[in-house]
């Protein structure tokens, strides 16, 4: 054991802690405490548990996804495609001119083995960190009082083209386990009617999005739709706020379907303000590559993400070859 | 569309690769055609032992490598570097990650003298 862990409990308040690398991870009844090695010593960072474990469960479930995964406007991680580096405070110009920012890069599957255990740990029964607060209350605080697996680790539906076709992922519906969620009630579940040549039964294909997206059983978590080339439709339904702050490394499309969004944008690299966005339904914005976005849905609303799944952009945007916005004014 | 009808599906006997081009518990490339959407087969080594397999993680389509031959590999099992979906080598069952519960789509191959080859397919 190093001299580090022989300081720190095995656990607090029953939850285990964590190590990876120089970083530490405690939690409590509320918090989540993270600290890093910094030149006058060790610098912590607190977090409300709650908000700790939907940002992490959204890393897990999302492979570290495209970029940067900020947890707040100190502690992240940053995909680099194989390695994943962790950071704390250095996306906030401040931590990082005073000097108490920190950065250390892990193999990813390394890397995720260990969150997905302090995930598993720190969970207790009766919060779900997919669900809006209204939805799973205030379990995740107090002592460790069990765990809830089936939350953490429900099925996420991967797609080859598009849900309901032949072969692909399975649309949702009451049999499988998706009922409609309370906002969506009003939704007409209709489905279009499909009239194909003979021979192309199996090619064409579609079916109602809104009535899809209604019985969504999570919160800010894309689940992708339609799959042509590198054009990935990843639509989601979103309540309370986006337990990330994404600085995403490629432009992303994003389609306003129902009801409203605020969005809180950032420069990716310091954190400072760049503007506000209200999407409201119908409106369409591109998320630049060089921002960071966080937004904040009053009721639950429908919303299109559109990524570009080609893994050669991010080079691209990287080497100038392209500005990190899709349209020159 | 099947990989069989794939427009640059290598002939059955193509050679693919020396046994001994893998990296013992790792993975190597070989591709054919080109541009962006050519044919990409992944084979992964144990010892004795290699497994073949389209590079095409099931979670987002993309290749299961980001750098040139460079494969993530742990516990004998093959992680794709996007987004850390995890496949086991022996049947490439995805055991954990984004898509868990789909798998990569087994090629078949013939073995000769140290030399790999693209198999006649079953179907």
């Amino acid at each position: 054991m190093n001299a580090r862990a022989e300081k720190l409990p095995l656990t607090v308040a029953g939850y285990r802690t964590f190590e990876l690398g120089a970083f530490t991870f405690t939690r409590d009844e509320y918090f989540v405490t993270i600290t890093w090695p910094v030149k006058s010593g060790r610098q912590s960072h607190t977090m409300s548990a709650d908000a700790f474990l939907r940002a992490l469960m959204r890393d897990i479930a999302w492979g570290f996804f495209y970029g940067v995964v900020n947890f707040d406007n100190v502690f992240g991680t940053r995909n680099l495609y194989g390695k994943v580096e962790f950071f704390g405070g250095r996306l906030n110009e401040h931590y990082h001119s005073a000097g108490m920012s920190y950065v250390e890069v892990f193999d990813s599957p390394v890397a995720m083995k260990l969150i997905k255990e302090m995930l598993a740990d720190w969970v207790n029964e009766g919060f779900d960190p997919f669900a809006a607060p209204m939805e799973t209350g205030g379990a995740a605080f107090g002592e460790k009082n069990g765990s809830n697996l089936k939350a953490i680790d429900r099925f996420r539906v991967a797609t080859k083209r598009m849900p309901g076709m032949k072969g692909d992922s399975p649309l949702r519906e009451e049999s499988n386990g998706y009922a409609i969620n309370r906002a969506f009630a009003d939704v007409t579940q209709e489905q279009p009617e499909i009239k194909a040549e003979p021979g192309f039964e199996d090619e064409l294909h579609a079916f109602n999005l809104f009535a899809y997206l209604s019985r969504s059983d999570v919160t800010w978590n894309p689940s992708v739709t339609s799959v042509c080339k590198n054009s990935l439709f990843c639509p989601t339904t979103e309540e309370y706020i986006l337990p990330i702050i994404h600085g995403n490394d490629r432009v992303e499309w994003f389609f306003q379907f129902s009801d409203e969004i605020m969005w809180n944008i950032t420069d990716k690299e310091t954190g400072r303000p760049r503007a506000r966005v209200l999407m409201k339904a119908g409106d369409v914005a591109a998320m630049p590559a060089d921002i960071g976005h966080q937004g904040f849905s009053k009721k639950r609303s429908m919303l299109l993400v559109w990524e570009n799944g080609n893994p050669n952009i991010v080079k691209m945007h990287e080497s100038g070859e392209l500005p990190p916005y899709p349209v020159e004014f | 569309m099947s990989w069989i009808e794939h427009r640059d599906c290598p002939a059955p006997g193509t050679r693919l690769c020396a046994l001994s081009d893998i990296p013992d518990q790792g993975g190597f490339e070989v591709a054919f055609g080109e541009g962006d959407e050519n044919f990409r087969i992944l084979l992964l080594r144990q010892g004795d032992q290699f497994w073949t397999y389209l590079n095409n993680c099931p979670h987002f389509s993309l290749p299961l490598n980001y750098h040139p031959q460079t494969f993530v590999v742990m516990d004998a099992m093959v992680i794709c570097a996007h987004h850390t979906a995890f496949f086991n080598f022996d049947d490439g069952a995805c055991v954990d990650g984004p898509c868990a519960g789909t798998g990569l789509t087994p090629l078949p191959t013939t073995f000769s003298s140290g030399e790999i080859y693209f198999g006649q397919s079953e179907t």
